[in-house]
């Protein structure tokens, strides 16, 4: 069970920092349809341009983790804007889908110290840059498909501005891209660990291992019965009267329901001060 | 206290939003069409969000007013809730608004006058003859965003000239400066939750300390605002006898029984659900984790220990407090 920051970005001049200031090794093999890097703490995806293209690196990226693992989701990339200025970095607090209007509203659980702004996702590239919104292409597909693997909470958009009314966005190079994300890679690096100790907060509240394994070697349980032990044993044990299979009152039981029973019973004395 | 604040379109120009954002002038602000679309989303996390809650200002569409659930109620001939806010700006372990709500976003429906004229309306289908009650503090505490939101002042206003209308307000705060700055209103009850002061300090966090509120109701008292106490939900801890004994000792060497208006008792109870729910936030919480039962689909204490509990306080309370001015949940009783 960990706790780990996804990265999710469109192009590989994005990626480039990140790989770098978080020593990321390549975990793809060649022929994958989406470049993937990680570390045992991060993981970043390359998912190509387009919302379509986000959603779908995210489903990918999700099948890298187990169940049990908690992710919190991170989409960098550069976005056009109508009045920011080109280098001005924001988090999405608001993210609708051109064509659709849906939206999606990541949530602030802790003060990421950093301005907040609404994205706008289009399919074509935005040159009129008509509402004070940053434009970009992926943010409401990645948000989207991420929250069908994560709270609202641990999924946030950090937009770099890269073009405006003043800078086009025809003019930007690659290499441009890459500096954007360079010049902001330190407030990744922080916010990164925010989104990672929240994530890890969860993984605290979840129980590390399943404590019924170890019953069932000696029990046969059917799936009712073992959903019960592992609720009454997390009971006895935030209530400090921990249970071993090896304690008499265990032992000596003749059967599953005589056992759960009696541990019931041991829970019930909680009450018995009356 | 907010650093961000969600506002219906719809009611970004409404007096009451002005007011609210001008008291939180570096909040970041975020348009919405529909409080929904934040608060009832999927894939939320309550408890993480209790860490540094949003606020929203929205309009209330239609049942602006309803029925009680059974069994909730101070002895009125009709009784019926209004919510002007959802969640609390408190974080009491027992509460059900964890369970019942997805996002711990604190709404307010701004459109006082809507939920006021619904008051009127149900208040003119009962007899001037009937008691009529309406109780503020359901899904919110009724005072404590007073400064920001001056809920009870607008519907303190509202029920004055309604000499058959009750309204309670129920709450954990102690801001009750609306109230000291006008002249009393009889049909008005500020009604107390309490516990005593080592369950608070465990189980309800950032809730103003016992001594606090008890000021309060003293200074209510003086200036004969009618006030009640609700020792509601009684929680069990094995010395429940010397805690809660030491509670009302408390409560009373400060508090003249004689003006107290009402006292309901009720202990701890959840709907299974909001239960289940709870557990899944709170697996580490002690409270969460107790051995409780089900009964008719709500989670509780042991009958044995919920009439010992109801009883004991009763016993207690009568001491100070003549029998017909205390009440109970639902669950009655078997003998006073």
């Amino acid at each position: 069970m960990t706790a780990s920051v996804n990265i999710v970005v469109a192009m590989k001049s994005e990626a480039l920092p990140l790989i770098d200031r978080f020593g990321l090794e390549r975990v793809s093999r060649k022929g994958d349809r989406f470049l993937i890097y990680g570390n045992d703490q991060f993981s970043l995806t390359v998912s190509g341009i387009g919302a379509k293209n986000s959603e779908e690196a995210v489903r990918n990226l999700s099948k890298q983790s187990t169940s049990t693992d908690v992710n919190a989701w991170l989409n960098i990339g550069v976005a056009g804007h109508r009045s920011y200025d080109i280098g001005t970095s924001f988090l999405a607090n608001c993210i609708v889908d051109s064509v659709t209007k849906r939206t999606l509203f990541p949530v602030f659980a802790i003060d990421f110290g950093l301005p907040t702004g609404k994205v706008t996702t289009v399919n074509v590239v935005e040159t009129e840059y008509q509402e004070h919104t940053g434009y970009d292409m992926e943010a409401f597909g990645f948000a989207a498909s991420a929250s069908k693997f994560s709270t609202l909470e641990m999924i946030h958009c950090f937009k770099v501005v890269s073009d405006n009314r003043e800078n086009s966005v025809q003019r930007l190079t690659k290499k441009d891209v890459e500096k954007f994300i360079d010049n902001h890679v330190e407030s990744i690096v922080v916010l990164c660990s925010q989104l990672r100790n929240l994530a890890s907060s969860v993984v605290q509240r979840l129980e590390p291992e399943d404590p019924t394994v170890e019953f069932a070697q000696y029990w046969r349980m059917t799936v009712t019965q073992r959903r019960i032990l592992r609720k009454y044993l997390h009971k006895t044990k935030i209530l400090n009267k921990d249970i071993k299979v090896t304690s008499d009152m265990i032992r000596d039981c003749q059967s599953t329901s005589v056992m759960l029973e009696s541990i019931r019973s041991c829970l019930d004395q909680h009450w018995n001060n009356l | 206290m907010y650093s961000t604040i969600y506002v219906e379109r719809e009611v970004s120009e409404h007096s009451l939003t002005q007011r609210v954002l001008s008291q939180f002038p570096s909040a970041d602000k975020v348009e919405c069409e529909r409080y929904g679309e934040i608060f009832n989303r999927k894939a939320q996390d309550f408890r993480l969000q209790k860490q540094r809650p949003s606020l929203m200002l929205a309009r209330k569409y239609g049942n602006h007013v309803l029925p009680v659930p059974a069994g909730y109620g101070v002895g009125g001939d009709h009784n019926y809730y209004f919510s002007v806010m959802l969640n609390c700006i408190y974080d009491c372990r027992y509460c059900f608004l964890q369970g019942m709500y997805r996002s711990a976003v604190h709404v307010v429906f701004v459109n006082y006058d809507e939920f006021a004229e619904s008051i009127r309306n149900s208040a003119s289908e009962h007899g001037s003859h009937e008691q009529v009650w309406y109780f503020s503090g359901y899904d919110c505490d009724s005072l404590a965003m007073e400064p920001i939101i001056g809920m009870a002042e607008y519907f303190i206003e509202t029920v004055k000239s309604l000499d058959h209308v009750w309204l309670e307000l129920r709450t954990k705060s102690t801001q009750i400066r609306s109230l000291l700055n006008q002249d009393v209103v009889p049909n008005v009850v500020t009604a107390f939750s309490v516990t005593p002061d080592r369950i608070s300090a465990s189980l309800e966090h950032k809730v103003p300390r016992l001594d606090k509120r008890i000021a309060a109701m003293v200074r209510l008292q003086e200036r004969d605002w009618k006030i009640g106490l609700r020792f509601d939900p009684l929680i069990f801890v094995r010395d429940y006898q010397v805690q809660y004994h030491e509670l009302i000792e408390k409560i009373f060497s400060s508090v003249d029984p004689d003006l107290i208006h009402s006292v309901t008792i009720g202990t701890f109870r959840l709907p299974k659900e909001f239960y289940r729910t709870l557990e899944n936030l709170y697996p580490d919480s002690q409270f969460v984790a107790q051995p409780f039962v089900l009964s008719n689909g709500t989670v509780t204490y042991p009958k044995s220990v919920e009439t010992d509990m109801k009883g004991w306080c009763y016993e207690r309370l009568v001491e100070f407090i003549d029998s017909d001015r205390i009440h109970f949940d639902e669950l009655e009783l078997e003998s006073g």
